[in-house]
């Protein structure tokens, strides 16, 4: 009974397998030494397949390891990693600034915020349109509404508003309407120095003056451009021609003050000028350079390049006469001077008397040829070089007639702007060295090497004439004790149609200081002027303009660090004026 | 012995992910500070930068004209007599009177004796 159920239970646990490998492979339970083959076989076929997968993960993972390795190690060195090291913070504007010699802010970049819509987001354009101009009365509400329901994705609401106006959009909280951050060009300075800088449009392009000239420069670089202009002879130059534009009712004014050895312009004033950080669209008569872009007749200024070109070139010397006894014809035209001393004059005299006679005299003996190489090469006869958009082309006569040649001679039948005039006296009287004029600051070692058009001789010469016209003649009003302001009275009459207009002058001085090494060169000339009961009625250069000078230079003197000299010291008296020179009577105006 | 070994692995294992986890955030910490330090300084920088505009603009030079002419009425331009040599200033016996020079020391300066009040002589005469 007991076997019975031992046996069952074996059956049930063991169940029909058993039975039926029982049945089917008998040996199974036998030793190991005998194996069936139908199992080796099957035994076989499982270690295959294991070895079969194992390879294949193993190869995956190779892969996978492979590609790890890439990627941390190798990728690193071609492609940096994403992980940031920030870099030490650094202000950038998309414009430089621009500063004078001495390093004054003259016009900066600042930040503003422009408004901007987005029309798709707008969702009453009417209201939105309604709401801005509470804030911003000078929009057209109309067209604003119109603009906000097209179904474009950007548009201009307003270019760089001011804080005031920003915040207040703010507070409207209007749906659709966001703020880009732009830069605004800023002038600190204001008027002074319009004509210089120029100005920039609404998109920071440079449109006039050094903005223009140097748009590139300024972009690129990250250095403020160092002009060579001194705001505090700037402002001295501005003020003073601005009085006396008042003063005498003017039309216009311009001025310049020039180095002498360098040629660097230190102040350049306009008037009527602009203010550059004002209105962008308008186009008026204000912009114009009378500097730079202006050409005039100058005048007897004209007249120290021609006394220059015949003591250099042999053909006269200081105490040679020339008839100018009577008004001399030539085809058409009749030369005559204006308070005739109807004598021989010297050369001396002639420059101090400023005889037209004597000066066409002049020009005919050193010859139409070499009057023109030597305007040339003091850079008279083309453009200026100087670093602005605005420069105007002196007008030369095409062909140069005899009738041109003693023209020329006086300042007449040529036209050239105030800052060629001021460059070529420059080389005057600095010893003889023509340097094309420059706006940017240039250090000792930068300064070019002169072209030499006179000698230093002639130069010494030219220099006491300039000084004994101030000082005996018609520029007396120019003196600045202490200065020995040498220089030229220049008066001419404005060219209209069918001839001169006697009633429209252009006054100008153009002075140096100190005489005996003279470092500046000082230019001042009234548009039209009026004269005044002051000056007895008359607006000419000795009695307009010359004083201006003599202001500015008292004021620039100072700044200049230049020591005075003081001029009643027999030496000093002697070192400037010839005695020869000195033998001259009353002097007339002109 | 083998318990130890993997006991030694495994601590060293969380320690050095504990150490990895700590300088991860001390570095996203230390970036985050630099971040905000590098925005304050541009933040600042375009502060100088508006104020040196500023600056520029309130020392023009007509408004310093008009300033001076207003608060300080004596002091006048350098004019040309005011310059001289040490060659032509007088000698100190040919003054009449011994001129009586302050004792410049720290504490003269600590304490200003001239006031706005005392006006300023103009020129470089002796008066």
């Amino acid at each position: 009974m007991i076997e019975r159920l031992r046996k069952a239970r074996w059956l049930a646990k063991s169940g029909p397998v058993v039975q039926r490998a029982n049945r089917r492979r008998p040996q199974i339970n036998s030793s190991a030494e005998t194996v069936d083959p139908v199992a080796r076989e099957a035994l076989d076929m499982g270690r295959a397949r294991l070895m079969m997968t194992g390879a294949v993960l193993t190869l995956a993972f190779a892969v996978v390891g492979m590609r790890l390795v890439d990627v941390t190690l190798l990728q690193a060195a071609v492609e940096p990693r994403v992980a940031y090291a920030p870099k030490p913070a650094r202000l950038q504007f998309a414009r430089a600034d621009i500063v004078d010699r001495n390093g004054v802010l003259l016009a900066t970049s600042l930040p503003t915020a422009s408004l901007y819509a987005n029309p798709r987001q707008v969702q009453d354009a009417d209201f939105t349109a309604s709401q801005l101009v509470t804030v911003l009365p000078e929009l057209d509400r109309a067209r604003v509404a119109k603009r906000l329901a097209s179904k474009r994705g950007f548009i201009w609401i307003k270019r760089e508003l001011t804080p005031r106006q920003h915040q207040d959009v703010i507070g409207l909280g209007l749906p659709g309407i966001d703020f880009r951050r732009e830069e605004t060009r800023v002038y600190p300075q204001g008027r002074l120095m319009s004509h210089v800088l120029g100005f920039v449009d609404v998109d920071d392009k440079g449109i006039a003056g050094v903005e223009r000239h140097f748009e590139t420069e300024l972009r690129d670089q990250a250095e403020p451009l160092v002009l060579s202009v001194d705001i505090r002879m700037q402002h001295a130059l501005c003020s003073e021609l601005a009085a006396a534009q008042n003063e005498f009712s003017a039309k216009g004014a311009a001025g310049l003050i020039l180095d002498v050895r360098t040629s660097e312009v230190l102040a350049m004033c306009s008037l009527p000028d602009f203010d550059p950080n004002g209105p962008k669209y308008e186009r008026d008569s204000s912009r114009f350079n009378r500097v730079a872009q202006g050409v005039y007749e100058l005048g007897s200024a004209f007249k120290i390049f021609t006394t220059a070109m015949a003591l250099e070139s042999g053909v006269a010397r200081l105490d040679d006469r020339f008839d100018a006894t009577k008004p001399l014809k030539i085809s058409r035209f009749t030369i005559r001077d204006y308070h005739a001393k109807s004598r021989w004059l010297s050369v001396s005299e002639i420059f101090m008397h400023s005889s037209n006679i004597g000066s066409a005299r002049l020009a005919m003996e050193v010859g139409g040829k070499a009057q023109r190489d030597f305007l040339g090469n003091i850079g008279l006869l083309s453009p200026s070089e100087v670093e602005l958009p605005e420069v105007g082309a002196p007008l030369v006569p095409d062909v140069w007639r005899k009738v041109s040649t003693m023209t020329i001679g006086f300042g007449h039948g040529i036209a050239v702007s105030p800052l060629q005039m001021a460059a070529g006296v420059a080389a005057m009287v600095n010893g003889g060295e023509f340097r094309q004029p420059s706006l940017i600051k240039r250090t000792p070692d930068r300064v070019p090497d002169g072209l030499r058009v006179v000698s230093e001789r002639t130069s010494e010469k030219i220099r006491k004439l300039m000084r004994l016209v101030v000082e005996e003649g018609t520029g007396s009003r120019a003196d600045a004790p202490g200065y020995l302001i040498g220089g030229k009275t220049g008066t001419a009459e404005k060219s209209g149609v069918g001839g001169y207009r006697r009633r429209a002058l252009l006054s100008s001085f153009i002075g140096t200081f100190p005489t005996l090494d003279p470092r500046y060169v000082v230019f001042a000339l009234l548009d039209e002027p009026k004269g005044t009961k002051k000056t007895h009625g008359f607006a000419t250069g000795g009695w307009v303009a010359a004083p201006i000078v003599s202001r500015v230079v008292q004021k620039v003197g100072p700044i200049a660090e230049i020591r005075p000299y003081e001029s009643e010291l027999p030496k000093i008296r002697r070192d400037v004026v010839t005695n020869r020179t000195l033998r001259a009577g009353t002097l007339a105006s002109y | 012995m083998k318990i130890t070994f993997i006991a030694i692995w495994l601590i060293l294992a969380a320690s050095a992910v504990a150490a990895m986890f700590h300088i991860t955030f001390e570095v996203e910490n230390l970036e985050a500070r630099l971040h905000e330090v590098n925005r304050n300084i541009v933040r600042e920088q375009e502060a100088i930068h508006v104020f040196q505009a500023e600056w520029s603009y309130f020392n023009r030079p007509s408004r310093l004209e008009t300033l001076s002419q207003e608060l300080l009425p004596n002091l006048l331009p350098v004019s040309a007599t005011q310059f001289t040599t040490f060659s032509r200033l007088p000698k100190r016996d040919e003054v009449d009177g011994i001129i009586e020079r302050p004792v410049v020391s720290p504490a003269s300066f600590a304490q200003p004796t001239i006031g706005p009040q005392d006006g300023i002589v103009a020129g470089g005469k002796l008066q």
